[in-house]
């Protein structure tokens, strides 16, 4: 598949949250953050992005010479967490946007999401140069699905639901069309239009 | 109704959705949810008990990776006892079993295990809680793939050991073949939610 | 050194030589259930053909392990697949040919699928089935070396 063809089918057909389940759902407003920001983005992109080129290394290299490859979780959490974690505190320590990008980062190291993202990419069979783009477009696909969900939550607000349905089973209800809609575009599909 | 209200015990795991993601796209059978669902409490259920002794004994600045790493060889050590017992339902979950190690359920226990005070504010003991937690992780987990698998392909896989687990076919046609998507699940998960919050008030009590 | 880094230094190490033995015991554990899967794999294997032993290992998502074995018709590779996909998960014995040919497919076991029925063939519910098969065939190929028979 090419590498449009990779990164649609990471960003629609395998959606991180709404085929893999991997992440959470927005079921409540969070205080002060919205997930529409730049920077949410981009650490999103950012994170899975080195989390999977990291363990697609260590997988390569390391563990399926070895015939190991079932233990890259164990790795992962003893290597990758901990440097990822102390490259977002660094940035953290920063100004601007950068500072912003690093602790949203350092939110998401320790979560199913990356370490999802990082056990498809390295076990899918990927170069690393294609790892690198699915694992991107797998965190920015997360957080358009949360963007897509956000907006629905924040009309749902504003509806008048029965009470047993107001909430999280509205979100999750919601989540669940989104993910139909997205069924549509399948792998097939895909290849079809990107070659 | 009152003494069914006294002895009602709320689920927390619908009450505070706490590792539900994985749970809608792991749970597509009553075998997958079943297995998930003990791997998830048997991983709370051991970092309940042996993250608190390894929290005083490791420094401060090295508890979080070290915690991660015990999680990780939990969640490892149980996906390999599951690909002994059953190869179909290890592949099935491959992804989800690994994943243990940081479901929402592993990581609110090591949060929670960062209190080293055995006996909780209620006078319960901690592991007490995490124990139904667990316990009610698990019997979520079956019931929404035992429901997704009945009502979505009309059958049931038990989670038997081999190959080839067993199956009661109750139907010769997928009723509602798209509940075992994760477009499904995250819908059928919705109602089941709301059917939560209908019979249980905020607090824990059943509604009259 | 100061004594404060080098308690530091100690700590760090303690607890480093402490989750090396804990890898190294998860390890050990992934060592013996590869090997119970692999004698499993040459039970279920064993239908199509003996002398089963194994050619090589692919590390392909799919499939791990490839055996040489005697069938009826001479010499030719079997080996177990592991599909997984939206429609659940299979495993599959395929028996290859020295030249990578398909000669053989048969159902082991599944979880969740409802497997096509009405002359469909088996791996028409895993999408990319076709290119895991040929990866099958070139593996096979590179371990008769080139195809000879």
């Amino acid at each position: 598949m090419s590498y449009l063809g990779i990164v649609v089918t990471s960003v629609f057909a395998s959606n991180a949250l709404l085929s893999y389940g991997l992440g959470n759902v927005p079921t409540r407003a969070r205080d002060g953050e919205k997930s529409g920001q730049t920077s949410t983005a981009l650490a999103l992109a950012l994170v899975n992005a080195l989390a999977s080129s990291f363990l697609w290394v260590v997988h390569s290299f390391v563990l399926a010479p070895l015939n190991l490859e079932s233990l890259d979780i164990l790795f992962f959490a003893l290597l990758a967490a901990p440097l990822l974690k102390f490259l977002a505190k660094a940035g953290s320590a920063r100004e601007g946007a950068l500072s912003r990008m690093a602790s949203k980062a350092d939110d998401l190291v320790v979560g199913s999401l990356v370490f999802g993202v990082a056990l498809i990419t390295a076990n899918a069979g990927f170069s690393f140069p294609e790892a690198l783009a699915a694992s991107a477009a797998s965190g920015l696909g997360y957080w358009l699905a949360t963007v897509i969900l956000e907006s629905i939550r924040e009309r749902l607000e504003l509806s008048d639901l029965p009470r047993p349905f107001k909430a999280a089973p509205a979100m999750l209800i919601s989540a669940g069309l989104v993910a139909l809609a997205l069924m549509g575009i399948d792998a097939a599909f895909v290849k079809g239009m990107t070659g | 109704m009152s003494e069914l209200r006294e002895g009602f015990v709320p689920n927390p795991i619908l009450a505070g959705l706490v590792g539900i993601c994985p749970l809608i796209a792991a749970s597509r059978t009553l075998a997958e949810g079943a297995v998930y669902g003990l791997g998830a409490a048997l991983i709370a259920l051991g970092l309940g008990a042996l993250a608190p002794p390894a929290r005083s004994a490791i420094p401060e600045r090295l508890q979080a990776p070290a915690t991660l790493a015990l999680s990780a060889a939990l969640a490892l050590s149980y996906a390999f006892c599951v690909k002994a017992y059953s190869s179909t339902i290890a592949s099935s979950l491959w992804l989800y079993l690994p994943l243990l190690a940081v479901s929402g359920l592993s990581l609110s226990t090591l949060r929670r295990s960062a209190n080293l005070e055995r006996i909780g504010p209620d006078g319960r003991s901690r592991l007490a809680d995490i124990a139904l937690e667990a316990l009610m992780f698990l019997i979520l987990a079956a019931v929404v793939g035992s429901l997704r698998e009945l009502l979505g392909l009309g059958v049931l896989t038990l989670p038997t050991p081999g190959i080839s687990p067993q199956r009661l076919v109750f139907s010769d046609f997928p009723p509602l073949r798209i509940l075992v998507s994760p477009a499904g699940g995250f819908i059928l998960l919705g109602f089941l939610v709301a059917a939560y919050s209908a019979i249980v008030k905020p607090g824990g009590r059943r509604n009259p | 050194m100061p004594i404060d880094r080098r308690e530091r230094i100690i700590e760090n190490l303690a607890v480093a030589s402490a989750l090396g033995f804990l890898t190294l015991v998860i390890a050990a554990l992934f060592l013996v259930v590869d090997a119970r899967a692999s004698a499993e794999e040459r039970f279920l294997l064993s239908p199509s053909g003996s002398g089963l032993a194994l050619a090589g290992r692919a590390g392909d998502p799919v499939f791990d392990r490839v055996y040489r074995l005697q069938g009826d018709d001479g010499l030719s590779y079997a080996l177990v697949l592991q599909f997984r996909g939206s429609t659940g998960a299979a495993q599959v014995a395929a028996r290859l040919s020295p030249k990578g040919e398909l000669q053989e497919l048969r159902l082991l076991g599944s979880c969740l699928s409802r497997l096509p029925g009405g002359g469909k063939p088996l791996l028409s519910a895993f999408p990319g089935s076709e290119a895991v098969l040929a990866r099958a065939a070139d593996f096979t190929r590179s371990l008769a070396g080139g195809g000879r028979d």
